[in-house]
């Protein structure tokens, strides 16, 4: 062969070898692509599902509703007695408010309990000051694990049932909630955040399953709904409005989709997960028989659910873990993008830690719907789910870029992420106004629309690399201790005065 | 690719404007429906309020009559269980005129569970004898919500002869009514019913006894301590026992106070110690306070803290018990500090009310 052939060959073979290359990184780009467009279809068509699912359940709830009686609930001796127990750390700025608002609840009989875990502003001393406390020489039962030594334990002389405890702090809300259970009284205890308003029957309501069926019903959980905006007075949420803010009024569209019509769904085929921090109720006892909260789990909530479940199925006992859509808690969420972005940042950190700790529940048919739809939704879609998500996105630009896609599947991806995420957005605030129509002014429904739509430009994806941190926080095993919460409580001219 | 794409693209758009119109529409429907309905009641209120009041003259009667709506229906109905004496009477045999409680009876074995259910809750606030039968029959109704709304109409009609079928409908494992709502239609019909509440006593099922039992508490039926004394000390539900104990507890006799004193004992259950301490508190016979005091100087926490509420709760003696306590550094006096503490805080009289 003459040099000139061989040089001709040798970039002939050259050329074949870059052609298969690029053909091999095309076919894995358009791989990779139609992986993350399958994700999404999936990820949205299970959100369709739950939501309609939801919606069914809602319907029947609306039906029954005239004849559940609420009031025989509220007469009835049969009703049992609820602690409701307020884990506070700095919450100078709302806390006399929600401890008001708790102390003026509809229920037959309660106590309330808040344990203020090393405060460094004057959380105790406001409480002090506004229900006369007084301490005592109180004995703390030690029948869940704490670690915080308890300094006092303080009563009101003007309200008979409020105690507030005063502990050091471990940096864990879940030591406080425990000395809390300790030294609860009645069968039946509340969970709420410090921030948390509730509606005046929201007790009783998220009550109501365990006077049902008080033998099978062992936790409930109740809505949680953003309080930004609206107006209170004395601790109750007088008036509903949409927040100003734009990021809290895209947190009131997803807290519907996802807390609201989710949980709905997720409790209606029995696979409920998470019952919210801000918000539950627990038969005592089954929470001493688990331990209480685990006081080195991060996401404190969906642990001890996935223990209760855990608890009941090997005791082999027939029990129920609800939500009630109807209870309100209203509770106020970040306004800023750091506080959002720390806040769901340990949520995912939270769950990623719930998930290993109870990974033998995954797929495990022992555990029903459970193990073999919730946890495995759980790893897919919210674990997995940031990775698949922002890698889909990032890989569409490149391969678009690089052409090895066209412009029709990336409008094809565009239509599966983000207008079938606009379509659940929109189809959760139908439900809602079919259901509660809570946000009875037009402007505020129209303002929640547009939330719909802008919120999968840019906060989605944020939000998915939030989660993502969260990860790799919960990988590198990095602690996540009490948030400082950015509160603003609620000023005068939010407050609406009624006669 | 490009068909997929116009395909998917218009579905989600098209579905997109669709549920936002229908939004936008249903608001609408029911901002129009509401206000409607709201003039529409209105009217009817003011004329059905004034032929209560026998206020009506003889055109205006004739047009209430001619009214053929399920809206006057509706809103007699809600009224029933707000008005009283005259009124009442005047709504239910106007009722009874336009055959509605009629229509109600043959409603309640009709498909349709909000209709059996409406129905239900109809019979009870009209509360006419002939409604008994057809609301025991829906005790054991295919749904529950029917059930439960028999079950509470039941009790609104306040006749004893129910007892016996709402006690049976405790009974029933496969179609259950919460125990609250039995126990809430008990006692609305009161000490009439006492007699058949005692007939529950000796029931097989283990339900209708925990319900007879804390029926007859709440009653407080002190003719039946020595029937509750011997469940107390022997039936073989624990549940039965605990209700036993609080019921003895409420009815506040002191023939309670030996057989409570009894299940004090090493041997019984913690829940039934605990439940026992609070009777006898309630009961207030100072008999108990040495019982009290063992427990309180006991090895369980739980009890020994109840025990020194209970005996704070005796009065006068019960708190020189608790000094004495403190005074020779006995083991419960951490717990008779703690509750003396609480004594003073809130005022004997306001700790004695619990």
């Amino acid at each position: 062969m003459k040099l000139r052939d061989k040089k001709l060959f040798k970039e002939g073979e050259q050329g074949l070898i870059a052609a298969t290359l690029q053909t091999d990184t095309a076919s894995v780009f358009r791989w990779l692509n139609w992986l993350g467009l399958s994700y999404f279809f999936l990820l949205n068509t299970v959100y369709l599902a739950l939501i309609l699912i939801a919606a069914s359940s809602l319907a029947g709830y609306f039906r029954r509703k005239q004849f559940s009686g609420i009031q025989d609930a509220m007469r009835s001796p049969a009703t049992p007695p609820v602690s409701v127990l307020i884990p506070a750390h700095n919450e100078e700025v709302g806390i006399v408010e929600s401890a008001r608002a708790v102390l003026s609840l509809e229920y037959p009989q309660f106590e309330l309990i808040i344990v203020d875990d090393g405060s460094t502003d004057s959380t105790f001393e406001r409480l002090r000051q506004e229900f006369d406390l007084v301490e005592i020489p109180a004995v703390i039962p030690d029948s869940v694990p704490t670690i915080g030594k308890v300094q006092s334990v303080h009563i009101s002389r003007g309200h008979h049932d409020l105690t507030v405890v005063r502990k050091e702090s471990i940096g864990r809300k879940t030591d406080a909630i425990n000395v809390a259970i300790d030294l609860a009284k009645y069968p039946l205890v509340c969970v709420l955040d410090a921030d948390a308003l509730l509606d005046s029957d929201a007790l009783i309501k998220v009550a109501r399953p365990f006077i049902d069926d008080p033998q099978r019903v062992v936790a409930t959980g109740g809505a949680v709904r953003p309080s930004n905006g609206c107006a209170q007075y004395r601790g109750r949420i007088t008036a509903v409005r949409m927040p100003n803010n734009r990021l809290a009024q895209i947190q009131v569209v997803e807290y519907l989709r996802a807390f609201l019509l989710g949980r709905t769904g997720w409790s209606k085929i029995g696979a409920l997960l998470i019952i919210s921090g801000a918000f539950g109720m627990f038969r005592r006892d089954v929470l001493i028989a688990v331990g209480g909260y685990d006081l080195s789990s991060i996401g404190e909530d969906a642990d001890l659910v996935a223990r209760i479940h855990k608890y009941m199925r090997r005791q082999k006992r027939p029990y129920k873990i609800t939500f009630v859509s109807e209870p309100v808690c209203w509770t106020e969420v970040p306004e800023t993008i750091a506080a959002l972005r720390r806040q769901r940042k340990r949520w995912s950190r939270g769950l990623v830690d719930t998930l290993s700790t109870n990974k033998s529940l995954l797929l495990n048919p022992k555990y029903g719907t459970l193990g073999l739809l919730a946890l495995p939704y759980f790893v897919l879609f919210e674990v997995l789910g940031p990775i698949v998500e922002l890698a889909g996105f990032v890989f569409l630009i490149a391969a678009l870029a690089l052409h090895f896609v066209n412009i029709y599947f990336a409008g094809l991806f565009f239509a599966v992420a983000i207008l079938y995420g606009i379509l659940l957005s929109i189809l959760s605030l139908l439900v809602e106004e079919l259901s509660y129509h809570r946000y009875e002014r037009w402007k505020f429904l129209t303002q929640a629309m547009i939330s719909s739509v802008t919120e999968n430009f840019g906060f989605r994806q944020l939000h998915a690399y939030w989660r993502l941190e969260g990860l790799v926080m919960a990988l590198l095993r990095r602690d996540a201790r009490w948030e400082e919460p950015a509160r603003k409580g609620f000023s005068q001219d939010q407050s609406i005065a009624i006669p | 690719m490009r068909l997929a794409l116009v395909i998917s693209s218009l579905t989600l758009l098209f579905s997109i404007c669709l549920l936002v119109a229908a939004t936008f529409v249903f608001r609408l429907e029911r901002i129009r429906t509401e206000r409607k309905t709201l003039i529409y009641q209105d009217n009817l209120r003011k004329l059905l309020v004034k032929f209560l009041s026998e206020d009506l003259n003889p055109s205006e009667l004739a047009r209430l009559k001619k009214i053929r709506s399920a809206d006057l229906d509706k809103l007699s109905d809600s009224l029933l269980s707000k008005v009283k004496g005259r009124a009442k009477d005047i709504l239910v045999s106007f009722l009874e005129s336009r055959g509605a409680v009629d229509e109600a009876i043959q409603r309640t074995r009709k498909p349709g569970c909000v209709g059996r259910c409406r129905a239900a809750l109809f019979l009870g606030n009209i509360a006419t004898t002939e409604a008994q039968r057809p609301l025991e029959y829906m005790l054991s109704d295919v749904r529950r919500d029917v059930r439960i709304t028999a079950a509470r109409s039941l009790g609104q009609l306040q006749r004893p002869e129910s007892i016996p079928a709402l006690l049976a409908s405790a009974e029933d494992h496969h179609r259950d009514i919460p125990f609250g709502t039995l126990l809430l239609a008990v006692l609305r019909i009161g000490m009439p019913g006492i007699p058949g509440l005692q007939t529950g006593l000796h029931s097989q099922s283990e339900k209708t006894r925990a319900l007879s039992v804390e029926a007859l508490g709440l009653l407080r039926s002190l003719e039946n301590t020595n029937e509750l004394v011997n469940m107390l000390l022997s039936d073989p539900s624990l549940d039965v026992r605990i209700r036993c104990a609080r019921a003895l507890g409420r009815i506040g006799s002191n023939g309670g106070v030996d057989p409570l004193i009894s299940t004090l004992s090493e041997n019984q259950p913690t829940v039934l110690k605990l439940i026992s301490c609070g009777s006898l508190a309630e009961i207030g016979d100072t008999a108990a306070i040495p019982h009290l005091m063992d427990l309180l100087c006991g090895s369980d926490n739980q009890v020994a803290r109840r025990a020194a509420f209970a005996i704070a709760r005796l009065g006068t003696p019960g708190v020189e018990a608790l000094h004495t306590c403190i005074s020779t550094s006995a083991p419960g006096s951490r717990y008779a500090i703690e509750v003396l503490t609480t004594v003073e805080i809130k005022g004997q009289e306001a700790f004695q009310r619990g």
